[in-house]
């Protein structure tokens, strides 16, 4: 009867042990799966697209539509204040990327804005997707925002775009035949559709900002350098 | 007999537009006269600077009220002076501007039509009941005007307009492409509706403002009729 007792304790102690154990285990991998966060480097869908120290502590993501005249300020705006920009990220240890969608053309038909993100994406594949983004940006505002032409919800439509507007582009950014053919070929579209798909899953409309863990949709068409301040130091504050 | 009933009919309309632009003369005149008013006078200007801002600062959706939420102190108000410079067209297209300043100037003229004769009507006891009545509808056109307004605003295309989560669960997919048509209906809609609502505020305010001074002229008559019996 002694023996049964003592066996019996002995058991139950033994359970007790493996089951302490088990939560540990547990925990402990909880504890590094937390703790065991990808570089930016790493979460970025592609390197090309981004701008900064690749293993930054800070990581900031803008979701975009070139054709979406809002994210164009954005964009436009650290252009124009490209030293400054670059400084900012460089000083607070930021790498940022630029997620580029066919949103527009998805949502409402807009050719313009698949058409434009393939070309990025063939830009990209010769390693120029600052390049020709930037350019894209600054020829659509000398062209049409700067003229009150698409560049808001309000404002007249762009009706007289070129079909070779996007190619132009990508030849004053320095792209040749290889680029000319990745984009009569559409060889490009299913990245895009991809993007596209993913940032719907994530964003509430374009542009959509997410700086660390600070994050937020659209930009005013009457903000300037200050606002782009705002934003980045939004993501430096939380 | 088919001429005639032409004829007849021909009255009818030519009469019932009549009586709908003496209807307008008359609330343009209710609203001229009110201007005169200086409590009138400050709480449109009121409306008109606090609606117009917000107006301003829902024009990118939610983005300035995420940053207000988030930025220092001087941030904030640097969004609020911004938002206020925007009324009067500061940085913003000519379309986006025309069309938030005809909505603030028609909704502050109306929420200064709403409190000038809601007072007026005040002032008289026995119509207390009825003015309150009255009031509660113009108060909820004008809410009305203004939740039109808003919902409206904001980018339908990019997806950014705060009306999207509403279409986005009726719709799902398709919802982007109702989305600027939906925002273009209600901010007319919000347009047509402050007009209308304008024009039987304005009627009100023109009868009490001519019923005060009848009044008025006709009790110095009285006093002056007593005086040279005395």
């Amino acid at each position: 009867m002694e023996d049964y007792q003592k066996n019996n304790s002995k058991g139950r102690l033994w359970r007790t042990v493996a089951i302490v154990m088990v939560i540990f285990v547990f925990i402990g991998l909880m504890i590094m799966n937390l703790t065991a966060k990808p570089s930016p480097s790493e979460q970025a869908w592609n390197q090309a697209a981004t701008m900064g120290n690749p293993e930054a502590k800070n990581y900031y993501v803008m979701y975009t539509d070139i054709m979406c005249p809002y994210c164009d300020v954005f964009s436009r705006l650290t252009i124009e204040h490209s030293d400054e920009f670059e400084k900012y990220l460089a000083d607070n240890d930021i790498l940022f990327e630029v997620r580029l969608t066919d949103y527009l053309y998805e949502g409402s038909g807009s050719q313009a804005s698949r058409d434009s993100a393939e070309a990025a994406y063939c830009a990209m594949r010769e390693n120029k997707f600052w390049d020709f983004y930037h350019g894209a940006i600054q020829s659509l505002w000398d062209d049409y925002h700067s003229k009150g032409i698409g560049s808001s919800k309000n404002a007249p439509r762009i009706t007289n775009m070129p079909d070779d507007y996007w190619v132009q582009i990508g030849h004053e950014a320095g792209l040749g035949e290889d680029f000319d053919n990745c984009v009569a070929n559409h060889e490009t579209v299913d990245e895009i559709e991809n993007n596209t798909r993913r940032a719907l899953q994530v964003s509430e409309g374009m542009p959509y900002f997410k700086f660390n863990r600070f994050t937020t949709s659209g930009f005013d068409s009457n903000w300037g350098w200050d606002y782009v301040k705002l934003y980045l130091d939004a993501g430096l504050a939380k | 007999m088919c001429y005639n009933g032409l004829m007849k009919q021909g009255g009818r309309i030519g009469a019932r537009f009549d009586r709908w632009v003496d209807g307008w003369k008359m609330a343009l005149s209710g609203i001229m006269l009110a201007t005169r008013d200086w409590k009138f006078l400050l709480t449109a200007l009121v409306s008109f600077v606090v609606f117009g801002t917000l107006m301003n600062l829902l024009a990118s959706s939610t983005a300035a009220l995420n940053l207000f939420w988030v930025t220092d102190w001087m941030g904030k108000m640097s969004i609020i002076w911004d938002s206020f410079l925007a009324i009067f067209g500061v940085g913003r297209n000519f379309w986006d501007w025309l069309l938030i300043f005809v909505i603030t100037l028609l909704q502050s003229v109306l929420i200064g039509l709403v409190v000038l004769v809601w007072r007026k009507k005040r002032r008289d006891r026995r119509e207390n009941l009825l003015a309150g009545v009255q009031n509660t509808d113009n108060l909820q056109s004008a809410g009305l005007v203004a939740g039109l307004a808003v919902l409206g605003s904001g980018c339908p295309t990019c997806g950014t307009t705060l009306l999207m989560p509403i279409l986005g669960t009726v719709f799902s997919s398709s919802s982007y492409a109702l989305a600027g048509t939906v925002s273009w209906l209600l901010t007319a809609g919000a347009i047509v509706l402050a007009l209308f609502t304008l024009r039987r505020i304005g009627k009100d305010a023109y009868a009490m403002i001519k019923s005060e001074s009848f009044k008025a002229r006709h009790s110095r008559k009285e006093q002056d009729g007593r005086l040279s019996e005395e």
